[in-house]
């Protein structure tokens, strides 16, 4: 091949679609059908990820605890800009991050917010930041200047903005629409990807582990609920009588066996 | 009239024959040599013509019969521990001195021995029969005391007292100045070669010394001749105290046709916090916090603090925290002067460096950390900023601790632990906790917002205070996410207390 083209190729900021060079430093999500979605097959690791949420508490947290989690192992502090609820102690705990290398950080306007995520992001000291940005409207501007900070710093910032913000141009490495099914899934839509082609939908199974808790019966419902499931049951698909309970009842199922 | 502070009046006995008298010595012809020389002799010894400093053998041959004893130091100082002991009994306050003296002050028991005529009489009786020979000196202070008795060794006649005294007090200090002024230097307890001096100059008797303004004596003649010649008089040591540096900082600058803009301000800014560097750099010590005064020409002054880490106390760093704090003040009016002060400081531990900085280590990144937190705190206040950790307890809210960080407990702040695997038993509470649980209305199997699927748990906490009993359930939100709900079981009440993020 021609040597100039090649000096071509070397540039990072050459787009060759799928061909483009992969950049070394990521952190694995955790999920395997994600990180062979992704082009660098990971969380970049020294610039902004958008995920755009119509609100919170869908899962977005369960999606970045595995590599939260790994994130902590290389430096220990994790912050938390303006979140929209408190992250439980606890539960972090659970998931094997220490909660004690957790800061919290309730900017009281728009400009602090900005200031605090940036100066966060390049002192270089903190494993991830995450920046909830959800009822703000940042420009282009300002979100090149976040993506700088964090490439500056070598953090990765996960930057949460509302869906109706898709259409604006980004300069944020990674971009993902985060939606949820009517089963509980999460849905990931990847809008924009570095260096890689875009447009992948996936669904990830991250129902919280549950195991442990017994799925409700509808008799173990407390008595409201108990009762307003009685007067809906269909009686198409199971004939009972009225006024009788509707599934596994124990006073019936001795009768059987002895029947 | 009673006295309340009497006088002190120090008896010095110096045993100027003690390594024969402890041997007895008393008419026999004997010597005591050390270092083949004779260093003492006994009355008889003498009249055959040995005296100190002769050798051995020359006292052989001048009295072929004489006694020859080596020295025995250690015999000394029995014999004088001895004398000590016996001498307790005139006084309590008995020192040993220089090997071959004891110092008594006896200024306290002049009424209970009835005198000091019958007080001396009755120590000389007593060291007379055990066989020692001793000079007294008298004065009111030890070295004083102790001057005079080696006086007596040549003159051994002389007054014990210019004057005579009064029987049953001490003497004012004054009493003994003339007879110290007449005092011959050569008898000063200090190096043949600063006596030697001394004389080269003039200086004959203590009086001429004593003459010159003490400073100028220390200055010319070094501290150890000023102590003891203030010892000796009895004077309270007057030095000059070490220069203290001062322990606070404050620095001003002025502006003469006042100042009104505040970019204006960077430049004297850097300047203050310059001297400030420099300050703690000489005192070895690090700055938790500095105080900018921003003075008026009319209006009071304002202050603005600022705390600090010992992070932080660099120029750089102090200076960027105060264009911080400067960014959310506004200058009033035409600035007379500015003022910077600084009073709490820690002492600096020489830190030492990484032998490859670029490598990050724990250390390193604990301080910038807690540089950064510097920052934060000093741009967005108090308040803005928490911290999470685990409490011991049941109940969720309590279980989870959020404490607001304050810039005096940024030094508190340590390394977190690696955090185990977390727990694999337990992995269903939720990520997110609201503030507080918010009240809902009771869920529905169907219909309705939330739809209950898991539970419940029951947890059943404080009764020793105000008992809870809750029904923890998982529910599932119409849009499809999970919450964590709760009744409970006191008022068959509905909570939403978090979300499965």
């Amino acid at each position: 091949m021609n040597p100039r083209i090649e000096q071509l190729l070397e540039l990072p900021n050459v787009w060759q679609a799928s061909r483009g060079r992969r950049i070394s430093s990521v952190l694995p999500t955790g999920y395997q059908a994600l990180d062979s979605e992704l082009h660098d097959g990971g969380w970049p690791d020294s610039a902004t990820t958008e995920l755009l949420t119509p609100l919170a508490g869908m899962g977005e947290l369960r999606l970045l605890v595995p590599g939260l989690r790994q994130a902590q192992r290389h430096r220990p502090w994790l912050v938390f800009i303006a979140p929209p609820h408190q992250p439980f102690a606890a539960a972090l705990a659970q998931q094997g991050i220490n909660p004690e290398g957790i800061l919290i950080i309730s900017p009281q306007s728009e400009r602090d917010l900005l200031w605090s995520a940036e100066q966060i992001l390049q002192s270089g000291c903190c494993g991830a930041v995450l920046t909830w940005a959800t009822g703000l409207n940042l420009t282009t501007h300002q979100l090149r200047r976040l993506q700088q900070a964090a490439h500056r710093g070598q953090c990765w910032h996960t930057l949460f903005r509302h869906p109706q913000v898709h259409r604006q141009p980004s300069p944020s490495a990674l971009r993902i629409e985060l939606n949820c099914t009517a089963r509980g899934l999460l849905q990931l839509d990847i809008l924009k990807q570095r260096g890689g082609w875009s447009g992948q939908q996936l669904i990830l199974h991250l129902e919280p582990d549950l195991s442990q808790l017994q799925q409700l019966s509808p008799d173990q419902l407390p008595l409201p609920v108990a009762q307003f499931k009685r007067q809906i049951a269909p009686p198409a698909t199971t004939p009972v009588a009225p006024g009788s309970r509707l599934t596994p009842d124990r006073r019936v199922v001795p009768l059987l066996r002895r029947g | 009239m009673a006295r309340h502070h009497p006088q002190p009046l120090w008896l010095s006995l110096h045993f100027h024959s003690l390594p024969l008298d402890q041997l007895n010595a008393g008419d026999s012809v004997l010597a005591i040599a050390e270092k083949q020389r004779i260093a003492f002799a006994t009355d008889a010894a003498a009249a055959a013509g040995i005296y100190p400093g002769m050798r051995i053998g020359t006292a052989y041959a001048l009295h072929p019969d004489i006694k020859i004893v080596e020295r025995t130091p250690a015999r000394e100082a029995d014999a004088l521990q001895a004398l000590s002991e016996w001498c307790y009994q005139f006084t309590p306050t008995v020192i040993p001195y220089k090997k071959d003296c004891l110092l008594l002050e006896i200024g306290g028991s002049l009424t209970l021995f009835r005198g000091i005529s019958r007080l001396r009489q009755q120590i000389a009786q007593g060291l007379d029969q055990q066989g020692y020979h001793f000079h007294e000196g008298l004065a009111h202070t030890k070295e004083a005391a102790w001057l005079f008795s080696q006086v007596r060794r040549d003159y051994p006649d002389a007054p014990l007292s210019a004057r005579e005294m009064n029987e049953f007090s001490a003497p004012e200090p004054d009493f003994w100045l003339p007879q110290l002024q007449a005092l011959p230097l050569q008898y000063l307890d200090t190096a043949a070669k600063a006596k030697q001096q001394l004389f080269n100059m003039g200086f004959g008797s203590l009086g001429d010394l004593l003459a010159l303004p003490r400073q100028e004596v220390g200055q010319r003649f070094g501290r150890d001749l000023l102590q003891s010649l203030t010892a000796i008089v009895g004077e309270p040591a007057r030095l000059d105290a070490d220069f203290k540096p001062a322990q606070t900082f404050a620095a001003q600058v002025d502006f003469a046709n006042g100042l009104s803009k505040v970019d204006e301000l960077i430049e004297p800014m850097k300047e203050l916090l310059g001297e400030l560097m420099t300050f703690l750099h000489r005192q070895q010590l690090y700055t938790q916090g500095l105080e900018w005064q921003f003075y008026y020409f009319r209006l009071p002054c304002d202050r603005l603090h600022i705390h600090t880490s010992p992070a932080n106390n660099n120029l750089d760093s102090l200076l960027s925290l105060s264009k911080l704090k400067l960014e959310q003040y506004i200058l009033k009016a035409p600035l007379e002067s500015l003022g910077l002060s600084s009073s709490v400081f820690t002492a600096a531990n020489a830190g030492s460096g990484e032998l490859f900085p670029e490598l990050s280590s724990p250390s390193n990144q604990l301080r910038d950390y807690r540089q950064l937190l510097d920052k934060l705190l000093t741009r967005l206040g108090d308040g803005q900023l928490k911290t999470l950790s685990l409490g011991d307890e049941h109940l969720p809210e309590y279980q989870h601790v959020a404490s607001e960080l304050v810039q005096q407990n940024i030094e508190d702040i340590r390394l977190p632990k690696q955090a185990a695997n977390g727990s694999e038993q337990q992995r269903h509470l939720p990520l997110w906790l609201t503030n507080k649980p918010v009240p809902i209305a009771a869920p529905t199997a169907a219909a309705g917002p939330l739809r209950l699927v898991y539970g419940p748990q029951r947890v059943d906490s404080h009764w020793w205070k105000e008992r809870s009993r809750r029904d923890y359930f998982i529910a599932r939100h119409q849009n499809g996410s999970y919450c964590w709900v709760y009744q409970d079981l006191g008022n068959q009440r509905w909570f939403l207390q978090g979300f499965y993020g």
